[in-house]
């Protein structure tokens, strides 16, 4: 349904604060981002599929490529087999999308104006606009609040809102450009379960990026994570921790004191790398990929290296798709989706 | 009962009559959604009727007391262009000014207020033709823009009682000119507007010099040296505020304004094909930078 192929894209960024000379003359200073390197996708017909990576890894350019809101530099985009760039009319007739979250629909208009307005756009008859909207507004769980102004409404409302107004012509795909930022996690459940429901019980195909990871894993059918625009791993939730190699994740849960646990794990002969590192009120908590996944466990408790360090807990613990992220980048992902060395 | 994911998506492709009537659907559409937005506002109907006389207000005060009818000041002067005093040649233009602005800020401003929230990006991806978002816009306001009209003319006839001499079919043929003569400016503006950010700036310059000054407005070209005249003479409404002139204040037919009615409608179909041209190119370029969502 979606096919993406040596997709690549950069742009001219602002930096620094040119001086007022350029400025008059209307010549910034200028650097050259690379968005997307040569990226490659298949996503069949009622997949739900996501982009997870950090903040500008690319996800919102590909996107944005696919919604025909930019050109690529390089590469074939296509949905249902039409060429984004040489047939865009027929791919925004097809597409629903919901890009800049609640920014985009009117809030000096009411829930169901929004949805009148869109589906008119879409040239849809007004008494199949009328059914659509009712339908559709009991998915998004808006029906009781459709007259009034969404000026009124929370953060999640106008997001799903956002969600409703793009499936109003029902689309056969859904691009969603994360969804779930700024909800409350009640509103992330309700949408994770709207979005469920649309694919498993409508067969639209969802392309979602995220860079939250449960998200990804929860919803996913497959999944790309992709890093300063490339691609750097793709498969289905399961397939991709696979890849970290089943009972090679330890998680250790330390006492905090003087003893400099860090540093003993990442020269530990057996640990191959430091995933990532919490900490709560008391305890530190690490979680490494060893080397040796059969005696992975033993071989850090037996070791003298730990005498100094009060363990409290050693665990296999099950690969989640951040140690993936982390042990493919080096990198994690924070809460509001930048990235931090581990 | 509407059946999601049974009914659409898999529509054959419009031909061109479908396009056609999709066009001026869209177009109605946006129209419809403007005003609703716009009528949110509490303000609209006193800055649609009130504000703009009140903005030429103290002009037009300034001018009859100076050099209004039978003031030695300047009477004589306009007197002998042909027209009764400095108010009945100052009302028209400046109405005429303050209406453009209007339409700026309808038109080329709330595109880019669009811009910034977002939904501008959200309509393009919904809408087939990418100027009917203009279109639907220009529509929109030619309805408020007969409320302005008819305030301001009742508050400038209650107050400072200019000459009008009106010739009916003279006058309106004149003023849809004026109208879509400004449509197709601000349809320019408003595709140049994709780039430029500073764009409010543009729309003062444009509205406060070549409008108030350039195209003669407040005073008459002929005042220019002869090489300005000739400069002014490239902007359309240097034209029309002297059609205008002519069919309201002086009753000129538009027979006698043949030559006028030709060269305001050319440039009027230059402006307009300029912008289609221009809207097409910003937008290219926009989604070759990526500017449409930079705000």
């Amino acid at each position: 349904m979606i096919e993406i192929a040596g997709l690549s894209k950069s742009f001219n960024q602002n930096v620094g604060r040119p001086s007022i000379w350029r400025r008059i003359a209307g010549r910034p200073v200028t650097r050259r981002v690379t968005a997307l390197k040569e990226l490659n996708l298949k996503i069949g017909e009622g997949e739900f599929f996501s982009l997870l990576g950090p903040n500008g890894a690319g996800k919102t350019t590909a996107i944005r490529i696919l919604c025909t809101l930019l050109l690529p530099d390089a590469g074939v985009c296509r949905v249902a087999q039409h060429d984004v760039v040489k047939d865009a009319r027929a791919v925004r007739r097809m597409i629903g999308v919901s890009i800049r979250g609640e920014r985009s629909v009117n809030w000096k208009l009411t829930g169901r104006q929004n949805f009148e307005y869109f589906a008119s756009l879409y040239g849809l008859p007004v008494d199949h606009a009328r059914d659509a909207i009712k339908i559709i507004a009991e998915i998004v769980e808006l029906a009781d609040r459709l007259d009034d102004y969404v000026e009124t409404y929370s953060m999640g409302m106008k997001q799903r809102l956002a969600i409703g107004v793009s499936l109003v012509h029902s689309p056969r795909v859904l691009l969603l450009d994360e969804p779930t930022i700024g909800l409350d996690p009640n509103g992330g459940r309700a949408l994770r379960a709207l979005l469920k429901t649309l694919v498993r019980g409508h067969g639209v195909t969802v392309l979602y990026t995220t860079h939250y990871m449960h998200e990804a894993e929860e919803l996913s059918d497959r999944l790309a994570i992709i890093n300063n625009g490339e691609k750097v791993i793709e498969g289905s939730p399961s397939q991709v921790r696979e890849t970290l190699g089943d009972g090679r994740v330890v998680e250790l849960q330390v006492a905090r004191n003087d003893f400099d646990v860090r540093k003993a794990l990442t020269d530990h002969p057996a640990v191959e790398e430091l995933l990532s590192h919490d900490s709560s009120s008391t305890l530190d908590i690490y979680r490494v990929k060893t080397r040796d996944e059969m005696a992975s466990v033993a071989t850090l408790i037996a070791d003298d290296r730990f005498s100094g360090a009060d363990i409290k807990s050693i665990n296999q613990v099950r690969p989640s798709l951040e140690d993936v992220f982390v042990s493919l980048t080096g990198s994690t992902i924070t809460e509001n989706g930048d990235v931090r060395t581990v | 009962m509407f059946a999601p994911y049974k009914t659409a998506g898999a529509a054959a492709e419009p031909g061109f009559v479908d396009d056609i009537l999709s066009y001026v659907r869209d177009s109605l559409t946006i129209a419809k959604y403007s005003i609703w937005t716009f009528s949110r506002y509490r303000s609209w109907f006193l800055n649609l009727a009130i504000g703009p006389f009140l903005a030429i207000a103290p002009f037009v005060f300034l001018a009859d007391t100076l050099v209004g009818q039978g003031n030695p000041l300047g009477g004589s002067y306009f007197d002998d262009l042909g027209y009764s005093g400095y108010v009945g040649f100052l009302v028209v233009p400046l109405m005429a000014v303050n209406l453009s602005n209007t339409v700026f800020s309808w038109i080329s401003g709330l595109i880019r207020q669009e811009q910034y929230t977002g939904t501008l990006e959200r309509v393009l991806v919904t809408v087939q033709f990418p100027s009917t978002l203009f279109i639907g816009r220009a529509l929109a306001h030619s309805l408020y823009m007969f409320i302005f009209v008819a305030a301001t003319l009742l508050l400038v006839s209650i107050w400072v009682r200019p000459d009008f001499n009106i010739n009916p079919v003279a006058g309106i043929s004149v003023v849809v000119l004026h109208l879509l003569a400004v449509y197709g400016m601000a349809f320019l503006l408003s595709s140049a507007f994709l780039r430029i950010t500073d764009s409010w700036a543009v729309q003062t310059v444009l509205t406060r010099t070549l409008l108030a000054i350039l195209a003669g407005a407040t005073f008459p070209i002929t005042l220019f040296p002869t090489w300005l005249q000739i400069v002014a003479r490239v902007f359309p409404f240097t034209w029309i505020f002297d059609m205008e002139r002519r069919a309201l204040l002086r009753s000129e037919t538009v027979g006698d304004m043949t030559l006028d009615f030709a060269v305001v409608i050319a440039m009027t179909v230059v402006m307009w094909a300029a912008g289609f041209v221009l809207l097409n190119r910003e937008l290219k370029h926009t989604r070759r930078t990526g500017m449409l969502g930079r705000f």
